[in-house]
């Protein structure tokens, strides 16, 4: 019987192997093998694309020690980091939210579930060119609404001050990823047994005590989950802030996070903020650390947190 | 067996990875084969003489069928159709050499071309920046030298618009067209209002002040486009006081810097303009900006003329342009001209001598007129009395023939490096329309940053 059944997992394994080998070669073979050229192309400098001359850690001292170097570094890793927090309280609390909302039962509620996920359907581009307009002074409906509302002495210029710009990007990405966070939850909270909701509410808990005491601990498997997404996709993101503000990351590299950074240093012309692929790759490398130092930080975190 | 799965699973990632390697080694192999061609190619061209030239040329008309494609960062499509309106133009006359226009989007062209110039699968004819920005590319070694015997006509470009797409005294790039940037005005509001096209730089504040006075936007702004603030606005405003070509020489050459007066001045003249701006001038981006004179909400605009046609066909008022006015009346007015591209000719291109056909055509009062013809806007570079409809473009061509161009002061030299003159600009002029910086702290903000890597000013 054992020998049956050892022949049977063999069998199995090969299968799974053979079945994976395409994924595994595509995957070495897009994503492994530039990551590895990325981080040796960091030890190089010169024009172009292929940079030809070896300088060792140079770049990585330059870009913590030389002006602009650190500078732009240093913005963009602060303004990454914020850019990530807002983001990922913002969908947190609203997309856990809607979750709770869309997993009870009433008339229309598969309709709403439903529309949650629209806006991530919606290309990047396209809703950061949406928000330019809505938060536009001239014919935006945010400006014409504070207005309404009498709180006209709240309008600014949103994407051109640089003390709101970034954070009206992290509005539109927010709202853009917001479908992917409920229904995570979602699954979550639906895969709560009955029974012990059941329980839960024979005991006498209700609404807020039940959310409190039985759904919010249940979630935070799924939090660490939407928190590592959302720093994996903050800290490598790019395209909403090229939507809105363009590769300069304005107003004055006030929304430059990392992803920005990295393409404008590796591709852009010198009088444009270029610094070749050698310091570009360095940049890359550089976020790579940070995001795996990020996602270890965080598995840790909430392990301690659930652990308690 | 699990070890053994393993071995396979690292056998097969090494030959992955030796696949890539042996796939950068015929590369290595490729380029030297396109290095001997060339060296064909070049004893060939030596043996070329005047009256096979001359026979080349007669027989220009009659070549081998070949298409040969060309870029741009121009990918609206008003400007695709202008230029495969213009190519019709040129078929009337070379009907064998087939021109492709492939233009890519504005945001990405010099990232796009650079990267395929060094891949070798750029387009035969790509379209290049001044000075800085294209300095890069004719320095990479990526295009070919274009002399006056493979293109006659490249005679006929005088050196100050050949400079700018030229490096040690070889040119690469075939001057395609011009811009001024000045200042565009609703010809109907100021028949409203009974104002002149002002002489000095007070008559024009006194034109802004009467504007404001009768309820309209005076001249609106785009600052949220940070390419305008240091490209458009700061030199539109300020070419004036440093005297244009002169000042740009001395601040260049270090003998001026930007805390010298004349730019401080610039500075200064830009302040003073700051409270007849759109309220939302700092966050509004040029296009923006641009609605407002488009819908005949603000009375002037400070821009390019690439604006001619593409536009203002939305506008129902008359347009006129003129030039931001000197200090006194009297003085020599200066203009900003932008050499706006030119066109360079791929060096591994296989179709160089239609290319260079292209090219030569391109370079006639001919081509020019042709061009206006068809619908383009832009300042013809060759002087010649033109024949056009577009009433602003022969109002724009006259006020640019009375004025002594220039161009833009920051553009050459001091944009070789991170931090440029450009960016350290557009911080200056944010920080100054914010309230942030003195004229004086914003032209010192340049001086230090170029400071940092820029000779002279070391």
């Amino acid at each position: 019987m054992n020998i049956i059944n050892n022949i049977k997992k063999r069998k199995i394994r090969y299968f799974l192997f053979w079945f994976s080998l395409p994924a595994i070669i595509l995957y070495a073979g897009f994503m492994v093998i530039p990551i590895i050229s990325s981080f040796g192309y960091s030890f190089f400098t010169g024009a172009g694309l292929t940079p030809d001359k070896f300088v060792g850690f140079e770049n990585y001292i330059k870009i913590f020690t030389e002006f602009p170097y650190k500078d732009r570094f240093i913005n963009a890793l602060g303004n990454n980091f914020l850019y990530y927090l807002v983001i990922t309280v913002l969908q947190t609390i609203g997309g856990l939210t809607v979750a709770i909302l869309v997993t009870r039962k009433f008339k229309g509620v598969k309709f709403f579930r439903r529309i949650t996920y629209l806006p991530t359907t919606i290309a990047i581009l396209v809703t950061g060119y949406l928000f330019k307009m809505l938060f536009s002074q001239r014919i935006g409906v945010i400006d014409k609404f504070l207005e309404m509302l009498h709180l006209g002495s709240f309008i600014r210029p949103w994407f051109g001050d640089p003390d709101t710009a970034l954070y009206s990007i992290a509005i539109a990405a927010t709202w853009q990823w917001m479908g992917i966070v409920i229904l995570l939850f979602a699954t979550g909270i639906d895969s709560i047994s009955e029974d012990v909701l059941e329980a839960a509410s024979i005991d006498g808990a209700s609404g807020w005590s039940l959310t409190r005491h039985i759904i919010l601990p249940l979630m935070v498997p799924v939090m660490r989950i939407v928190f590592m997404l959302s720093f994996i996709g903050n800290f490598t993101g790019f395209d909403m802030v090229f939507a809105v503000e363009g590769i300069d990351a304005g107003p004055n590299f006030s929304t430059d996070i990392l992803g920005t950074l990295f393409y404008r240093s590796s591709f852009s012309a010198p009088s444009l903020g270029g610094w070749g692929i050698g310091m570009g790759s360095t940049v890359a490398s550089l976020s790579f650390l940070i995001i795996g130092i990020g996602l270890v930080m965080i598995i840790f975190i909430f392990k301690r947190f659930e652990k308690e | 067996m699990k070890k053994s799965l393993l071995w396979l699973t690292i056998t097969i990632m090494c030959v992955a990875l030796i696949s890539t390697f042996a796939l950068a080694g015929c590369k290595t192999e490729a380029e030297e084969i396109a290095e001997e061609v060339e060296e064909e190619a070049e004893e060939v061209e030596e043996e070329t003489t005047e009256e096979v030239e001359e026979e080349a040329e007669e027989e220009a008309v009659e070549m081998e069928p070949v298409t040969i494609t060309m870029t741009t960062w121009h990918a609206e499509e008003n400007f695709v159709n202008l230029w495969n309106a213009l190519i019709s133009v040129f078929n009337e006359t070379y009907p064998d050499i087939t021109v492709e226009y492939d233009p890519a989007s504005f945001e990405v062209y010099d990232d796009v071309t650079f990267s395929n110039l060094e891949l070798g699968t750029a387009h035969d004819i790509v379209y290049l920046r001044p000075f800085d920005l294209g300095r890069q590319v004719y320095e990479a070694g990526f295009l070919h030298e274009l002399t006056v015997d493979e293109m006659p006509n490249l005679a006929n470009f005088p050196e100050a618009n050949t400079g700018p797409f030229s490096s040690n005294g070889v040119i690469y790039g075939s001057p395609d067209r011009g811009y001024s940037q000045g200042v565009y005005y609703n010809k109907d509001m100021f028949n409203e209002y009974d104002l002149e096209v002002p002489e000095t730089w007070d008559e024009f504040i006194d034109v802004l002040d009467a504007l404001k006075n009768n309820g309209k936007i005076p001249s609106s702004l785009g600052g949220g486009t940070g390419a305008y603030l240091d490209q458009i606005y700061y030199n539109t405003v300020g070419v004036n006081l440093w005297k244009g070509e002169e000042g740009k020489a001395k601040v260049i050459s270090g003998e001026m810097r930007f805390t010298d007066d004349p730019f401080v001045k610039a500075f200064e003249a830009f302040e003073e303009l700051m409270p007849y701006f759109n309220e939302d001038f700092v966050g509004a981006d040029a296009f923006a900006a641009f609605d407002y004179f488009e819908f005949g909400e603000a009375g002037t605009i400070i821009d390019g003329t690439w604006n001619n046609g593409r536009r203002l066909e939305n506008s129902d008022f008359e347009v006129g342009y003129f030039t931001v006015p000197p200090q006194n009346a009297g003085d020599e007015i200066y203009n900003v001209f932008i050499n706006g591209g030119a066109l360079g000719i791929n060096k591994n291109s296989e179709n160089i001598e239609a290319a260079l056909v292209f090219l030569n055509w391109l370079a006639t009062i001919e081509a020019y007129q042709a061009r206006m013809d068809v619908g383009f806007a832009d300042i013809p570079i060759l002087a010649a009395d033109y024949d056009t409809e577009n009433d602003l473009l022969a109002e724009v061509v006259t006020v640019v023939g009375e004025s002594t161009i220039s161009a833009c002061v920051h553009r050459d030299r001091l944009g070789a490096q991170d931090p440029s003159a450009a960016t350290l600009m557009r911080e200056a002029l944010l920080n100054l329309l914010s309230g942030d910086f003195t004229a004086e702290e914003a032209a010192k903000h340049i001086d230090d940053g170029l400071a940092k890597w820029y000779e002279p000013y070391q």
